[in-house]
């Protein structure tokens, strides 16, 4: 071994098990939109990759998907530990990216910069992992749609901005558009297609 | 059946991975989940495997279930409502082996439950999740057999014929004759099969808190509706849908808002009601619910006779 290489970060200590209650969490995230969902298991990922987004792309991508990463997250270290852990391709344009990876989200690309599926088969879309600072504070959000009894209540902090007029404009390419899971700290959010944003202050 | 059942009737088994299914596989059948339930409705391709059973047994449901299985779920597996059928004994006992998780019989206990063909009496609550399993998910099969043209279709949200068929049921018949697998709308968008139940159970899909997901092994097809999602099951303003009514109560436990089985009981034709949720029927007999042909009256006339006639000092024993 070359003594100048970085050491790797860990993955799941349990991957079965592990990986297994992570994609309940994504699963209950996206069927409830807007309900956070505590995610744990990786801890130590390379900066500036969450511990959270670590664990949900650990949990979701292999070789059979392609990952595309914003410019923040275009490190070496992640790379490395992107291709290791999970062994799916790295892609540099976006609309082949089957999961995306955001650290930097007030310079996210538009979500129609993605895959966005097809007519015939609309499932082909992008997944954005979103990283989040957290949905304590932060912009509120009034949510509607498939998984919400009537309506649900959500503050996201270190969201896009213009998050409520993007999902409008994915909300209207119905049945094709992205599906988005915010990582906060510890949890996730998840806003499928479905979901209808309004934001509230 | 309805005592809990033993945690282990047999050693978990060693060399196969949790689950039975490999990581690889569960990783391509949970992403298909994720969009299944990000599309109301929409049929979701996967690259379903060979499971150790045939196709048309539950291939599709075991797939999902598996992949979403985790150690700490309590599984309830019924066919066709009941828990002690061939299917569901073997396919409870499938997951004990392969995943050493708990089971239950008791609707209430579950966090997930495998269904063939009913959806519990018992309304379901948030945080369970219903697998079921699927022969055939394509609604329009058997108007268009061509799943080029029905991929098309659903593309284009063109329904036309399936409503042209529901009318000529309603010309020819004066309703819609369909009992079972009646297709419905989802949230205005996807016509979906919502696999063999009873048209029965189609008012329990909609606004249900639980989480439905709908799996087809031989067809590679899986489809979801998240909790508190519409689903309308076709119809005409001036044919309502309406679902099954019963004219007599279950048999055995009195009910009269489940779905009945009918048992032949003899070769002369007659036949008995009986709820087809065992679960149901044996907790509502278990509350003191009585019906017809209960058996209790039966029982304590063969007690009492018993005990009058017997000398020789052993233990009466009543009948089951």
């Amino acid at each position: 071994m070359n003594a100048h290489s970085p050491t790797l970060a860990a993955g799941f200590v349990d991957p079965v098990h592990e990986a297994q209650t992570c994609f309940r969490a994504v699963l209950d995230a996206l069927a409830e939109p807007g309900t956070a969902r505590a995610v744990a298991g990786i801890t130590e990922p390379p900066a500036p990759l969450s511990a959270v987004a670590a664990s949900v792309i650990a949990t979701l991508a292999d070789f059979e998907t392609t990952i595309w990463r914003d410019a923040a997250l275009a490190t070496p270290a992640v790379d490395a530990w992107i291709a290791f852990h999970t062994g799916a391709r790295l892609v540099e344009d976006p609309r082949e990216a089957t999961f995306a990876l955001i650290a930097d989200a007030a310079n996210a690309p538009a979500w129609d910069a993605f895959a966005l599926g097809t007519d015939l088969d609309p499932s082909t879309s992008t997944t954005v992992i979103l990283q989040v600072d957290g949905f304590d504070a932060g912009a509120r959000y009034h949510l509607a749609g498939p998984g919400i009894e009537t309506t649900r209540d959500v503050a996201v902090a270190g969201a896009p901005a213009d998050l409520a007029a993007r999902g409008r404009a994915n909300r209207d390419l119905f049945p094709r558009g992205v599906d988005l899971v915010l990582a906060g700290p510890t949890a996730i959010v998840g806003l499928p297609r479905t979901t209808r944003l309004e934001e509230i202050g | 059946m309805n005592a809990p059942l033993s945690p282990q009737t047999a050693p978990a088994a060693t060399g196969y991975n949790f689950a039975y299914l490999d990581e690889q596989t569960k990783r391509m059948i949970r992403r298909a989940l994720l969009k299944a339930v990000a599309i109301p409705g929409h049929q979701v391709p996967f690259a379903a495997r060979d499971m150790p059973m045939p196709y048309g047994w539950g291939t599709g449901g075991i797939q999902v279930t598996a992949a979403i299985l985790g150690s700490g779920d309590v599984l309830k597996v019924i066919d066709q409502g009941a828990d002690d059928t061939t299917n569901a004994v073997s396919i409870r006992a499938f997951f004990q082996k392969t995943a050493n998780v708990a089971v239950t019989t008791r609707t209430a206990e579950a966090t997930v439950i495998q269904t063939r063909h009913r959806i519990p009496e018992k309304p379901l609550k948030a945080g369970q999740t219903l697998v079921f399993q699927v022969p055939i998910p394509e609604p329009l099969r058997f108007l268009e057999p061509r799943e080029t043209e029905t991929r098309v279709m659903h593309a284009l949200a063109d329904y036309g014929l399936m409503h042209v068929k529901l009318y000529e049921d309603i010309a020819k018949h004066g309703h819609i004759a369909k009992t079972y697998a009646y297709p419905v709308e989802v949230e205005g968008r996807y016509v979906m099969d919502p696999s063999p139940i009873p048209k029965f159970d189609n008012p329990k899909l909609s606004m249900s808190p639980a989480l439905q997901l709908f799996g087809a092994g031989r067809e590679k097809r899986i489809y979801a509706l998240p909790p508190f999602t519409r689903v309308k099951s076709l119809d005409f303003e001036d044919h309502p849908f309406e679902p099954t009514r019963f004219e007599a109560p279950c048999a055995l436990c009195g009910a009269t808002d489940s779905y009945l089985d009918e048992v032949v009981t003899d070769d002369r034709g007659t036949r008995m009601f009986v709820c087809s949720d065992t679960d149901h029927c044996e907790e509502r007999r278990a509350d003191g619910h009585r019906g017809l042909l209960a058996g209790d009256d039966l029982v304590d006339t063969i007690t009492r006779e018993a005990d009058v006639e017997r000398d020789d000092g052993a233990p009466i024993v009543p009948l089951p």
